[in-house]
C-alpha cells in the first residue's frame, strides 16, 4: 500500500486497532521511511520502535532547551503524539530526524513562552540557586562546569540557544539545523559564533575558569 | 590578521569538525601581542571543556510506554494528559533546576479548574442574593442567619444579635471572609473562590493580594451580607465605558 493510499486510514493510527500486530513483526532496523509506513498502517510495534529510536534525541533536545527534566519528558510525549497525528503529512523524500526536531523545537518554544508568562515559585528558587558559583577546588568541579553551562544557556536568545543545543548536543549538521529553523546556513553559523562567544563571556563572569 | 579573523579561527579550531585550521606563527604572534584575543582564547577553551561535560551529562529516559499508553487510549486530542508527579513535587528533587512550565494539556486542565471555580462562585453569589427580603432579618434567630451560605453564625444567646465584624481578605483569586465578634474572636470563616477573569476583565478590583481590603462592622448579620455584597458588586461591576466624547 502506498503512503498516499494509506493516508486516509492512517490519519489517526490507534494502537491496538489492528489485530494482527504480532504477525507483522518488524524486520531488523527498518529505515525511517519503512517505519513510518508501518506506523501509518496502524502497526503499534512500529510506533513503539519509532519512539524508541528517537526518544533519546528528542529528550536531549527538549531537556537542554527547557532545562527541566520532567517538563522535557512531558514535551517529548507531546512531540511524539503530534508527530503521529501528522505523520501522514511527512514528506518521505526528506529525512525524518529534522522533521521531528522541528516539532520538538516548536513544542519547547510554546512551553517556554508559557513559562515566561507564568513565573512560578520554582522559578524564584531556581534564581536563588543560580547565584551559586562553582567551587574550583571541589571534586565536583567538572559537574559544576556542565551545570554552569546549562544555566548560562538560559540567558541566551532563544534562537542562539536552539542552534547551540542542536549543534553541540545533538551534533546535527549545519544544513539540518538550517532546515529545522528555516534559516540559511550562513545565519546558523553566525548565531553559533555569537552563542559561543556569549556563553564564554557568561562563564567568565560567573567565575568559571579552567587554568591551562 | 585582524582580531575578528583570529577569533573566528579560534572557534573553528575548538568547535568545528576536522580539519582544524593551522595555528601558524602569525596566530601565536597575535595572541602574544593582543591580550584581548588571548583572553578570548582562554574563555573559549573553558567553554569547550564545559561543553564536553554538559554533553555527557544527560539523564536516560524511556517514555515509550507512556507514549504508547496515550496512543492506546486514542488520545489524539490536546486535552489529555498522562498523570504524573505534579511540577511542584519535582521542585524538591535534584532535577528542580528550572521553573516549571505548563504544557498545552496542563493549560487546558487549569482552565477547567478556573471555570469550575467561577461556576462555584456564581452559585454562591446567586444563593446569597436570591433570598426573599423578609428572610434578611438583622436581629434574627440563628435559623435566619444560617441562610447565608458558607458563613456560620456566631452563637446567639438572646434575641439581640452580637456586634460582628467581617474582614474580607484577598489572596490571588481566593477570598477569605472572617466573621469576628466584638472581642475579635473568629467565629466563622469561609473561603470564596472567585475566578481571576472577573478581576482582569472588569479591572475594578485591584486589591493587593494578601491585604484585607474590605471590612464591615455593625450589629447583626446585615452588615455581613452587605460587606459580602459590596465585594461581589465590586467584582461584577462592569468597567466604566470609555466616554466617546473624550476621543
Amino acid at each position: 500500500m502506498s503512503r498516499t493510499e494509506s493516508r486516509g486510514k492512517a490519519a489517526s493510527p490507534i494502537v491496538g486497532q489492528s489485530a494482527d500486530d504480532s504477525l507483522r513483526a518488524l524486520p531488523l532496523a527498518p529505515d525511517d521511511r519503512e517505519l513510518v509506513q508501518q506506523c501509518l498502517d496502524g502497526n503499534s510495534v512500529a510506533m513503539r520502535a519509532l519512539v524508541e529510536r528517537y526518544q533519546g534525541l528528542l529528550f536531549g533536545l527538549c531537556y537542554r532547551l527547557v532545562g527541566h527534566r520532567h517538563d522535557a519528558e512531558d514535551l517529548v510525549q507531546e512531540v511524539f503524539l503530534r508527530a503521529f497525528r501528522s505523520l501522514a503529512g511527512w514528506d518521505a523524500s526528506r529525512p525524518l530526524r529534522p522533521w521531528l526536531a522541528k516539532i520538538a523545537v516548536n513544542c519547547c518554544r510554546t512551553a517556554l513562552a508559557n513559562r515566561s508568562r507564568r513565573q512560578t515559585p520554582v522559578d524564584f528558587l531556581d534564581h536563588v540557586e543560580d547565584e551559586r558559583l562553582p567551587h574550583a577546588n571541589s571534586n565536583d568541579f567538572a559537574n559544576d562546569l556542565g551545570e554552569e553551562l546549562q544555566r548560562a544557556l538560559k540567558n541566551l536568545r532563544e534562537e542562539y540557544r536552539t542552534c547551540f543545543v542542536m549543534y553541540h548536543h545533538q551534533e546535527l549538521p549545519l544544513a539540518e539545523i538550517a532546515s529545522v529553523l528555516d534559516r540559511p546556513e550562513g545565519t546558523i553559523k553566525i548565531w553559533l559564533f555569537r552563542a559561543r562567544r556569549e556563553l564564554a563571556e557568561q562563564l567568565q563572569q560567573r567565575g568559571v575558569c579552567v587554568r591551562r | 590578521m585582524s582580531c575578528d579573523q583570529i577569533q573566528e579561527q579560534m572557534q573553528q579550531w575548538l568547535f568545528e569538525p576536522q580539519p582544524r585550521p593551522a595555528r601558524d606563527a602569525e596566530w601565536s604572534q597575535h595572541l602574544s601581542d593582543c591580550p584581548e584575543c588571548l583572553s578570548e582564547w582562554h574563555r573559549l577553551q573553558t567553554l569547550a571543556d564545559a561543553i564536553q561535560v554538559w554533553r555527557a551529562d544527560l539523564p536516560r529516559i524511556d517514555i515509550a510506554d507512556r507514549v504508547m499508553s496515550r496512543a492506546g487510549r486514542s488520545e489524539w486530542s490536546e486535552a489529555t494528559v498522562i498523570p504524573r508527579r505534579p511540577a511542584w513535587a519535582d521542585a524538591s528533587g535534584a532535577d528542580a533546576d528550572a521553573g516549571s512550565i505548563t504544557t498545552p494539556s496542563r493549560t487546558s486542565r487549569l482552565s477547567l479548574i478556573a471555570s469550575l471555580a467561577g461556576l462555584a462562585a456564581l452559585v454562591v453569589i446567586v444563593a446569597v442574593f436570591d433570598q426573599p427580603p423578609n428572610n434578611h432579618r438583622p436581629s434574627g434567630s440563628a435559623t435566619n442567619v444560617a441562610r447565608v451560605p458558607g458563613v456560620k453564625p456566631p452563637a446567639v444567646a438572646s434575641d439581640t444579635s452580637p456586634d460582628v465584624r467581617v474582614v474580607m481578605a484577598g489572596v490571588g483569586s481566593a477570598y477569605l471572609a472572617l466573621v469576628q465578634d466584638t472581642a475579635g474572636v473568629v467565629n466563622s470563616a469561609t473561603a470564596m473562590a472567585l475566578p481571576v477573569g472577573f478581576r482582569s476583565e472588569n479591572g475594578t478590583a485591584d486589591a493587593v493580594p494578601g491585604v484585607p481590603w474590605l471590612e464591615g462592622v455593625g450589629r447583626g448579620w446585615e452588615p455581613i451580607q452587605k460587606s459580602v455584597g459590596n465585594m461581589i458588586d465590586t467584582f461584577l461591576k462592569p468597567a466604566p465605558a470609555d466616554d466617546p466624547s473624550q476621543t
